[in-house]
């Protein structure tokens, strides 16, 4: 870790904690990440802070927001057909557009997101094998009606997607499919 | 890296360790090996963690009167030791649960024990290393081409976990400065650090780079190669898993550490419903996601990656 041998933009590199070929995607994240460590009160920071002093901390962001401002230029000097493909672009312009929305909808979303399961089930709290019932749209191993209106909601909401619409949708899909007589007091 | 022949490389040692207990070494440890195993690798696993010993139970192998003991009291040689599990090229030496006074294993031993374990012709060695930062597991820690810590996303742990790696690092500091002669004028200029402008290790190892002479060659050298794994372990949601980031970054920043974040596991239901039924059904039961995320890591410490940065959506 000697930085001796590295030229200053490796250094740059360094400070954000990323390989000297990360993508500008990753830089901008690494920067979002660190910014957010430093000036906060995290517990991650917090049982080490008595061996840091507020200098220390200043020093840091200061380098951070350095690095991250040289390395911003850099790559606006590429093509910036790349850079627009890499930055932050709001969902709604990549996500295809459905009038009704499904199961195969929803999960159509989520793939052109590059969202995994996995990531929807940890923010959320909805189980793994739920999430994938709603999207295969098996009605028969999902629980009461009202619970499957709240997951379906959380699950557009993650997805940037309206949830009241998505969610009338979907269950309106599953009250054709299911009786309303059938456990229907929620 | 293959030794199927048993010619050719030693084996390789990853060691699993991370200071405080309960944070799922044992668990996270057998995952891989079970992971290594299924990808084809010869994989012997060793209950190094004296005093603690858990690997038999994850196994359901009944704690034996054939465990690590032996090699100590009884001078058995590890080959003789060693106990087939039902995952395929996973083999385990069982640690020792049964006695009523606890094995007291030096430092001597331990080397005695590591020399033995170079030589057993398989690819991968994995080591439970138990809780505490005493010096004898960080040595043995300190020897492992590839070093792990399990962490969880908890404030007590990751206080626990800073000392553990702070330690190895001093501690490793300290056998490379000794092994050139170097030890006493670090040491002097350690106690002496607040008129050097020292804070922390991180701070004596830049100063030390930047003196004039073979210092500064040699700690690099030494150093350079070194870097931690870092798993996070029981992680229930988005912004837990995101502090191995985080944790990673103090290491780096604060304790002046090369860290790698190697991957999380979920908090895992399944496992602990199941855990009661080893004895009966003794497979390692896990979830499917679990199985993937011990993949994930595994093929990341294989490889010397880590978690990407803009995989998660914060």
């Amino acid at each position: 870790m000697s930085s001796e041998n590295i030229t200053p933009k490796e250094k740059y590199f360094e400070i954000l904690e990323l390989n000297p070929n990360a993508s500008f995607s990753e830089i901008k994240s690494a920067y979002t990440h660190l910014k957010k460590l430093y000036s906060s009160n995290s517990p991650v920071l917090s049982t080490i802070i008595d061996d840091i002093t507020e200098h220390r901390r200043k020093d840091f962001l200061a380098r951070i927001e350095e690095a991250y401002r040289v390395l911003k230029e850099t790559y606006s000097h590429c093509d910036t057909e790349k850079m627009k493909k890499n930055a932050d672009v709001p969902p709604e312009k990549n996500i295809p557009e459905f009038e009704v929305f499904s199961g195969n909808a929803l999960k159509l979303t989520r793939e052109v997101l590059g969202i995994e399961l996995q990531e929807i089930s940890l923010a959320t709290g909805i189980p793994v094998r739920h999430l994938q019932c709603i999207e295969s749209e098996r009605f028969e191993m999902l629980p009461p009606r009202g619970y499957v209106y709240i997951y379906v909601s959380k699950y557009a909401e993650y997805l940037s997607l309206d949830p009241k619409h998505v969610a009338d949708d979907y269950i309106k899909a599953l009250d054709k499919k299911k009786p309303k007589h059938e456990r229907d007091r929620f | 890296m293959e030794n199927e022949s048993g010619q050719g490389k030693k084996a390789e040692i990853w060691a699993v360790g991370g200071g405080k207990g309960g944070t799922g070494k044992t668990f996270v440890v057998c995952q891989l090996a079970t992971s290594l195993a299924l990808m084809g690798k010869k994989v012997v696993l060793i209950d190094t963690d004296f005093g603690g010993a858990n690997i038999h139970t994850f196994f359901g192998i009944k704690s034996s009167e054939r465990s690590i003991t032996n090699f100590f009291d009884k001078k058995e040689s590890l080959e003789s030791l060693i106990v087939d599990t039902q995952v395929k090229n996973l083999s385990i030496i069982c640690g020792n649960s049964s006695t009523i006074s606890p094995s007291n294993v030096n430092y001597a031993q331990k080397i005695k024990l590591f020399n033995h374990i170079k030589n057993l012709p398989v690819d991968y060695i994995l080591l439970d290393l138990g809780g505490g930062t005493n010096v004898d597991t960080i040595d043995v820690f300190l020897l492992a081409e590839k070093p792990i810590v399990v962490a969880l996303p908890e404030i007590t742990a990751i206080e626990n976990l800073y000392q553990f790696i702070k330690s190895s690092y001093f501690r490793k500091l300290k056998s490379i400065l000794s092994a050139h002669g170097l030890k006493d004028s670090a040491k002097e200029i350690w106690q002496d650090r607040s008129k050097y402008n020292i804070v922390t290790i991180s701070d004596l190892v830049t100063y030390l780079k930047n003196m004039p002479g073979q210092i500064g060659t040699i700690l690099e050298r030494e150093l350079s190669g070194f870097a931690i794994n870092i798993v996070l372990n029981k992680v229930r949601n988005v912004r837990e898993l995101q502090e191995g980031f985080s944790i990673r970054s103090v290491c780096i920043k604060y304790i002046g550490v090369n860290a790698l974040y190697s991957g999380y596991i979920e908090y895992d239901l399944q496992f602990w419903r199941n855990l009661s039924l080893i004895h009966a059904a003794p497979r390692f039961i896990v979830s499917h996601s679990t199985d993937n995320e011990v993949q994930k890591i595994t093929n990341h410490i294989i490889s010397g990656d880590q978690m990407k940065i803009d995989s998660i959506k914060f």
